[in-house]
């Protein structure tokens, strides 16, 4: 596999931080469903990645 | 995180509603509740405690149970099928939302005694977004108590809510507090360890986990590699839960060693312990003695005099009647009884009216003899009148010197309960017939144990590491069976995403947990430093954060493992001062693009500063308004002025008690 | 002048009075007593019965009795006439005029009838004293904002501010 790069991951650690934080503060979501959650984000970054690289 | 109000209803002293707006103003972020001693400052304070985690901060030697919450007046007035509530509300907010929170409890009265029975008990928790109009949201009520940790870490309580006079070491529910997750939680380093928990920690419905169990073989060597690898996955899971047993047994065992080193060391020399708990016990006796006489005295004090204290009131409304009956007596002065007598006798009086028995005349003749001696009641009153001065006077100090024999009484209790403690650790240590080859046999055992035990582990590990051996070579084996389609490409890609992004959290929570670690040490010592010019002394945060105090010696700085109160003191304002301005920090770097996001907390202060002396009362006063997003504090009027803090206070109020009402109210001081 | 005359007899505490006066009365405890002798206890609790208006008839639980005798009842008779006079002026001042209720008072009872009315009226405020010093003394938790460590001595300061007019005193500060 490519190199993942540095912003994507950086940008992607960010999002999920923010997540977390969020839901620790009003527990609206049970760790099933953040997993849910998280499964969504890398599934979006990945096809942004793919994007990126035009294909 | 700033509290915007409390409102109390019937909560111990206060009856009634009672409520407080907290100043929430930048640059005067300092609001002081002022009243003087015993008029109810600390039932306030403790009601922001009471309403978070539904327990208040006892007194030594009383427990939960021995506290009545509801309001005594509202109690009284209850009978045998009267519901009364007691709630506190606490509302605060942060950046983004409002969290209010509310717990009630609901009592019956146990009639005719004056006892109250919990009927009901419920926590709730609202929160909205302070911009929008949305409705309140209601927090699930599992969830509450998990949800109020998180704002308001229950580890970090003792600090941001201060206590000035009721420190001692704490364990909460027996057990030691653990603040190093509770400053991660301030610090925002739990949402890492949420993210890493989630994406793989959490075993069979994380991220990774998902992700795995997506990709696709073809046939059934691909699907019983797979089948091979849960194995191995499982077989893991319970090496390391085995490893966690080992280690918790390990740590008890070394908990013991470690006891009865200390036990051995303290008990090295017998002859001089006996002579001390000789000498302990006549200390004792005197006390005691000193206890009973100073009991005797308030016992003898209260007996002779409480009555005619409390008889004040109705002696004032009987001497009014009295004297307006005196003032109006209508004796003819010089009159003798022998004159009316002789009067009545002759028939006519000395107008010339006729005299006969039964007639108004007759009466009034015989009224007159009443005012005069020897049926004089007019001496009688005045006796009356000398006995009511003599009770006002004999209880003139009488107040004065209750108070003073009820401190004496106190100091000599505090002092002869803590002789008695000690005489009875004493007293065990001499009984024990301290056989020192058992206790160093009990010890290589321990130390054996250790051994065993760590032996063990390293045997789990080594098996659980060549489990994850075999589960990584299966899994290369499947990734080269993969089928090789466009839909396993997609999900090899994600799951290498999410590997890259376990690992980067997982090297950012380490570096960043050292870093903070070394920060708030270096920051610690800084202020302790700073703020009691502590020369010989220093304080320190241990792994677990525990905070530690060492003093100088010769050979270097030794633990100085019993504090003085004040010394408590010190070093909780350096820790809590530290933290304040740590999260204080870190919240301005955040604007300034940094990638945490982290929490501060207000601070609430009772009487902090009664155990200090003016010079450090100023010192640290100052650095609380500066450190702190929010502060309220609770003191006495006189105090106040020692602290400088006049111009960063936004709201102010009285807490007052009238003389004969027994319940206290909240007043909000116009102007400053 | 009359020819009846209170507090020259024994009192008997009984039943459930008497288990709450053995608790506020223990001889020789200065530890755990509130009060150095029972009659200590009869007059302050007939003043604060009379004060918060509370009446106790008799119970006849099986307790031990406590009895105050007739040397000590004579030994406090002035004060405890005082109050007697005290409770005749107030008792009456809403039934009949000022001049009646205090000439009553000071006459003293004339009838049989009389003087076991008041008599009884005084026990019942001392019975209905004594639970309400029981109460206040014994029963009560202690409070978060006590200026007092010691429990015993923190109920009695309590009492003393309920009851002790202490206008214009302000607590000691510790």
């Amino acid at each position: 596999m490519e190199e993942i790069s540095k912003q994507l991951l950086q940008d992607m650690t960010f999002q999920v931080l923010h997540m977390e934080r969020k839901n620790l503060r009003s527990k609206a979501k049970n760790d099933q469903k953040m997993s849910e959650e998280l499964q969504k984000v890398i599934v979006d970054y990945a096809k942004r990645k793919c994007w990126a690289k035009g294909q | 995180m700033r509290f915007e109000s409390i409102a109390l209803h019937n909560f111990m002293r206060y009856k009634g509603e009672n409520r407080i707006e907290f100043s929430c103003e930048e640059g005067k972020n300092v609001t002081v509740i002022l009243g003087d001693n015993t008029v109810g400052k600390t039932t306030v304070a403790q009601a922001f405690r009471w309403c978070l985690y539904g327990a208040v901060l006892t007194e030594r030697g009383k427990r939960q149970e021995d506290y009545q919450l509801l309001n005594s007046d509202t109690l009284e007035l209850m009978n045998a099928d009267s519901r009364a509530k007691v709630w506190v509300e606490l509302v605060a907010i942060d950046e983004e939302k409002r969290y209010a929170i509310r717990r009630e409890i609901v009592y019956t009265r146990a009639f005719p005694s004056l006892m109250a029975e919990e009927f009901q008990k419920k926590l709730t928790m609202h929160i909205s977004d302070i911009c929008s109009s949305q409705p309140l949201v209601e927090v699930e009520e599992r969830k509450v108590d998990e949800l109020i940790n998180e704002l308001f870490p229950r580890n970090l309580s003792h600090y941001f809510l201060f206590d000035g006079e009721r420190w001692s070491d704490i364990a909460i529910n027996g057990v030691r507090e653990n603040i190093k997750d509770s400053v991660h939680i301030l610090t925002g380093l739990s949402a890492y360890q949420a993210a890493m928990k989630h994406l793989k920690d959490m075993g069979s419905y994380s991220v990774i986990s998902k992700f795995k169990k997506k990709i696709t073989g073809s046939g059934n060597l691909y699907d019983s590699l797979a089948s091979e690898c849960q194995k191995c996955e499982r077989a893991i899971q319970s090496c390391q839960k085995e490893i966690r047993n080992i280690e918790v047994n390990i740590s008890n065992y070394k908990k013991k060693c470690q006891e009865v080193q200390e036990y051995l060391e303290a008990n090295r020399n017998t002859e001089a312990l006996q002579k001390q708990y000789r000498d302990l016990g006549t200390l004792k006796k005197a006390q005691e003695e000193r206890c009973a006489s100073e009991h005797r005295m308030l016992v003898n004090e209260f007996s002779d005099k409480a009555y005619m204290a409390f008889a004040g009131p109705m002696v004032q409304a009987a001497m009014e009647l009295v004297k307006a009956v005196a003032g109006e007596r209508r004796d003819i002065p010089h009159m003798r009884q022998a004159t009316i007598d002789y009067i009545m006798k002759g028939g006519r009086c000395i107008c010339g009216a006729k005299l006969s028995p039964g007639t108004k005349e007759w009466e009034r003749l015989l009224e007159q003899k009443n005012y005069l001696p020897p049926a004089d009641i007019g001496s009688l009153l005045g006796e009356f009148e000398r006995t009511a001065f003599r009770w006002k006077n004999r209880v003139e100090d009488f107040p004065e010197e209750a108070q003073e024999m009820a401190s004496q009484i106190d100091g000599c209790v505090k002092e002869y309960e803590e002789t008695c403690n000690e005489y009875v650790m004493l007293g065990q240590r001499l009984d024990a017939h301290i056989d020192f080859a058992e206790h160093r046999n009990r010890l290589r055992r321990y130390q054996v144990g250790i051994q065993e035990l760590g032996s063990q582990k390293g045997q789990m590990q080594g098996k659980a590491q060549s489990y994850q051996r075999q589960k990584q070579h299966l899994e290369e084996e499947m990734k080269g069976l993969e089928a090789r389609n466009e839909e396993n490409r997609r999900w090899r890609e994600r799951l290498e995403l999410a590997e890259a992004l376990y690992k980067k959290l997982s090297q950012d929570f380490t570096m960043e947990e050292k870093k903070v670690f070394k920060e708030l040490n270096g920051q610690i010592q800084n202020n302790f430093r700073r703020m009691f010019n502590a020369k010989e002394k220093k304080i320190e945060l241990s792994e677990k954060y525990d905070i530690q105090m060492y003093y100088k010696t010769e050979v270097g700085y030794r633990e100085e493992k019993n504090l003085s109160e004040g010394e408590k003191i010190a070093r909780n304002f350096a820790f809590i001062v530290t933290i304040m301005e740590y999260s204080k920090k870190r919240k301005a770097e955040k604007n300034a693009g940094a990638m945490q996001e982290n929490d501060t907390l207000p601070i609430v202060l009772d009487s902090p500063f009664s155990k200090l002396g003016d010079e450090n009362i100023r010192l640290i006063a100052k650095a609380l308004p500066e450190v702190s997003e929010q502060v309220i504090i609770f003191m006495l009027k006189k105090d106040w002025g020692y602290t400088g803090l006049d111009e960063y206070v936004g709201k102010a109020y009285y807490i007052e008690k009238e003389a004969e009402k027994s319940y206290a109210t909240i007043r909000k001081a116009e102007g400053r | 002048m009359a020819s009846f005359e209170f507090f020259k007899k024994e009192f008997e505490f009984r039943g459930k009075h008497a288990r709450m006066a053995g608790e506020l009365w223990i001889q020789n405890d200065y530890g755990r007593t509130y009060f150095r002798r029972l009659i200590d206890l009869y007059i302050t609790a007939a003043v604060i019965g009379f004060r918060v208006d509370r009446k106790a008839k008799a119970d006849y639980a099986p307790n031990e009795s406590k009895s105050i005798f007739p040397e000590q009842m004579i030994g406090a008779k002035e004060d405890l006439d005082f109050i007697m006079q005290m409770i005749m002026i107030l008792e009456n001042s809403g039934k009949m005029a000022p001049e009646e209720s205090v000439k009553k008072a000071f006459r003293g009872v004339e009838t049989q009838e009389e003087f076991e009315y008041y008599r009884d009226l005084f026990h019942s405020y001392v019975r209905g004293g004594v639970e309400e010093l029981y109460e206040r003394l014994i029963l009560r938790s202690p409070e978060l904002d006590e200026g007092v460590y010691d429990g015993k001595t923190a109920n009695v300061m309590a009492l003393l501010e309920r009851f002790g007019d202490f206008s214009g005193v302000s607590p000691a500060s510790c």
